[in-house]
């Protein structure tokens, strides 16, 4: 499909600050919630990769612009101050604790808990890694590229609905208390700030029902101290991962192109 | 076209804030318990500006509202583009 001269203008920036290019495409085999994904040049592959899902392809243009925003943050920092994030090997080892002492899945055989605890860490890992940055690349494009909003909203409405899907009564059946909660806080915040942006009080709601408003109050205010550059990627990540518990799985190397 | 004039969500009955009724509501599954929270989402619409529908089962708690001055024809497509 053809993308529009603002995106051009985001692919072009990424190429220019990078030295590498973007190779945009539809992938279905992205996972809901997941609509699309960047994966950096590294290891020898001379190009980034963003993909988006066949179902978003609507959006692509917003989808595009929001990936590439965040490889254009981490180079806009000097070589030094560039890390990547995994995560220590306690993570799974935690996860996989909280798997077998889980009613739902403590009876599992011990591949299957492994693959369940894997799926927990790559899921919190992965929503800490985007969702509060992501919220400071969202606002920025909001402010600064009005012809995105339409996309935009339809990809936040989207996420919105699918987060609420997960307070119901199967998943929480199957998913451990302290990885629902953490869920749940970060869901809550990114709920609350799209409420207050679109005028949908209602998105809040099923967090103020289930208790974990606050929590999600608590992460935005971690946000509100740090002012939305790059330089405080880092430290915002680290500071959610903190509070909801975790923070002890994140591992900072310096970025490897 | 408003895509969200509808919205809805469940949580298991367990899972409602206790801390959010009257004290005397705060036992799961009693009379009054359904009560105060219906009652608490009501004036939770009432904030919104919504019409909204609250159904406590022993199991789950049901949760919809429309927006005021939606179509309801609008709706309807609405929630079959978006398959649900």
């Amino acid at each position: 499909m053809s993308l529009s001269s603002t995106t051009q203008g985001f692919l072009k920036e990424v190429e220019s600050s990078t030295g590498l290019g973007v190779v945009v495409e539809e992938d279905p085999r992205l996972q809901a919630p997941l609509l699309a994904k960047v994966q950096v040049a590294r290891r020898g592959i001379p190009f980034h990769r963003v993909a988006y899902h066949p179902s978003a392809q609507g959006m692509a243009d917003y989808l595009v612009c929001y990936q590439c925003a965040f490889v254009i943050r981490l180079h806009s920092l000097p070589a030094t101050e560039r890390f990547d994030l995994t995560d220590t090997p306690v993570a799974q080892e935690e996860c996989l604790g909280w798997a077998k002492a889980h009613p739902a899945s403590a009876s599992l055989p011990a591949d299957r808990q492994a693959g369940f605890a894997e799926f927990l860490r790559t899921s919190l890992m992965s929503m800490v890694r985007s969702v509060p940055v992501g919220l400071w690349v969202d606002l920025d494009l909001r402010s600064r590229f009005p012809e995105l909003r339409i996309p935009q909203e339809q990809a936040i409405r989207r996420q919105i609905d699918t987060q609420a899907q997960i307070l119901g009564p199967k998943v929480r059946q199957n998913v451990p208390a302290p990885a629902l909660r953490a869920n749940a806080a970060l869901n809550a915040a990114f709920a609350k700030v799209w409420a207050r942006e679109l005028s949908e009080p209602g998105w809040t709601l099923p967090y103020l029902a289930d208790g974990s408003s606050t929590a999600g109050d608590a992460l935005l205010a971690l946000q509100d101290d740090l002012l939305p550059t790059p330089t405080n990627d880092r430290r915002l990540i680290q500071s959610w991962a903190d509070h909801l518990g975790f923070g002890h799985w994140l591992r900072w190397t310096p970025h490897s192109p | 076209m408003n895509p969200n004039a509808i919205d809805s969500f469940s949580l298991p009955t367990g899972a409602f804030d206790v801390s959010l009724l009257p004290l005397a509501a705060r036992d799961v599954g009693l009379s009054e318990f359904n009560a105060a929270v219906s009652e608490f989402f009501t004036g939770q619409f009432r904030e919104m500006g919504v019409n909204g529908r609250v159904v406590v089962a022993p199991e789950t708690i049901q949760v919809t509202w429309v927006k005021s001055g939606s179509d309801p024809i609008e709706i309807g497509i609405d929630r079959l583009q978006r398959g649900s």
